[in-house]
């Protein structure tokens, strides 16, 4: 699969390995030059990984990602209002049928279901495994 | 009414301040604590340090009986969550957000934003204004942008010139509202009214049909 993740920080470049190891072709786009120092760099030089520098709530970040054929969209910056806005860029303009938002904010899931954009939550999910790992030790 | 405004810099300042003096009840949240502090200095306890694209600071902001959020930030991503998220965890019943760059005015109309005011067709509609060779003037968008509200200046050459207004070949539902003459005076578009050399003709067209009503008024004889 193709899959354009926006955001090199710490959950975009987790997702863009292991994606990358699943053998599906993964396009970052990254505003920031620095930022980009996460992702696995044997993957980036052998064009597994393909960086693009620029802000990716933007139309022409996307296209230059390559988004005409994209199958999976994933925002994964920092900041939800970010995510939101390029997802649904992704979404609504590019008529991307799997697009993904990572959101902090557990109050923002009502809209993007409605919309049809999956939200990943850092925090519940990670509060959901450790509780899943201490109930199945004490069972 | 309730309005709550995000964002209480350049915009959302002097809009909460004249909202005020219309008699609305007004409260502002911004992230920026020196802008709380100015605007609390300036128009009183209006104001609170929160971040409205997060859930719990609109509730705190009463967004739940809030009439309208007017989204006024420079950041658009910011503006367009405040709205969604006042509409969707809120029924606020009137969404209005800002958006300076274009492509996202089009996508917050696309995506359930009430009303956007997009910066840069301001800035370029008014700009137009002071160029006077400027043809056709964007005045506003009317009925969730179907129709506009466009001025456009006759050419003293032009082929509409000696017509009639019942003369004239409009688009389907285009209606001419005013004519302005070349000397600042106002004429009454009746069916009769004469077109004249540089006249400015003011009228409310449907959007798709805008480009048809330019070439037909500028048209070169």
């Amino acid at each position: 699969m193709n899959m354009i993740i926006v955001g090199a920080g710490n959950l975009g470049s987790s997702l863009a390995r292991k994606f990358s190891d699943l053998g599906h072709r993964i396009t970052v786009i990254e505003k920031n030059p620095k930022a980009a120092s996460l992702l696995p760099r044997g993957r980036v030089d052998s064009g597994v990984i393909t960086i693009i520098h620029h802000d990716g709530t933007t139309g022409a970040a996307m296209i230059e990602a390559g988004i005409s054929n994209a199958d999976v969209f994933i925002a994964a910056t920092g900041k939800d209002s970010l995510n939101g806005l390029a997802a649904q860029r992704a979404k609504t303009i590019f008529r991307i049928d799997e697009v993904m938002t990572a959101v902090k904010d557990e109050g923002a899931r009502t809209l993007y279901d409605s919309l049809g954009i999956t939200t990943i939550n850092k925090t519940a999910l990670a509060s959901d495994e450790l509780v899943k790992t201490l109930t199945t030790e004490e069972s | 009414m309730y309005l709550v405004i995000v964002g209480g810099g350049k915009v959302g300042a002097p809009l909460a301040s004249s909202l005020i003096n219309e008699g609305h009840e007004v409260f502002v949240l911004d992230n920026n604590p020196d802008t709380v502090a100015h605007l609390q200095r300036e128009l009183g306890m209006i104001a609170t340090i929160g971040d409205a694209t997060s859930v719990r600071a609109l509730e705190h902001a009463g967004a739940a009986r809030a009439g309208a959020i007017i989204a006024t930030t420079n950041s658009d991503e910011d503006n367009l969550a405040a709205c969604q998220l006042a509409k969707s965890n809120f029924d606020v019943p009137r969404t209005i957000a800002v958006a300076h760059s274009p492509e996202n005015a089009e996508l917050f109309d696309l995506t359930g934003v009430d009303l956007v005011v997009s910066a840069t067709d301001l800035v370029l509609s008014n700009l137009a204004t002071a160029l006077p060779a400027h043809p056709l003037i964007r005045l506003m968008p009317i009925a969730d942008r179907t129709q506009e509200l466009v001025a456009i200046k006759l050419p003293a050459a032009g082929t509409a010139v000696g017509h009639t207004i019942s003369g004239l070949r409009l688009p389907y539902g285009t209606k001419i509202v005013l004519i302005i003459t070349a000397d600042g005076h106002s004429k009454t578009p009746d069916a009769d009214a004469l077109i004249e050399a540089e006249d400015e003709i003011i009228a409310l067209s449907p959007t798709n049909s805008t480009t048809e009503l330019w070439e037909l008024l500028t048209e070169l004889r």
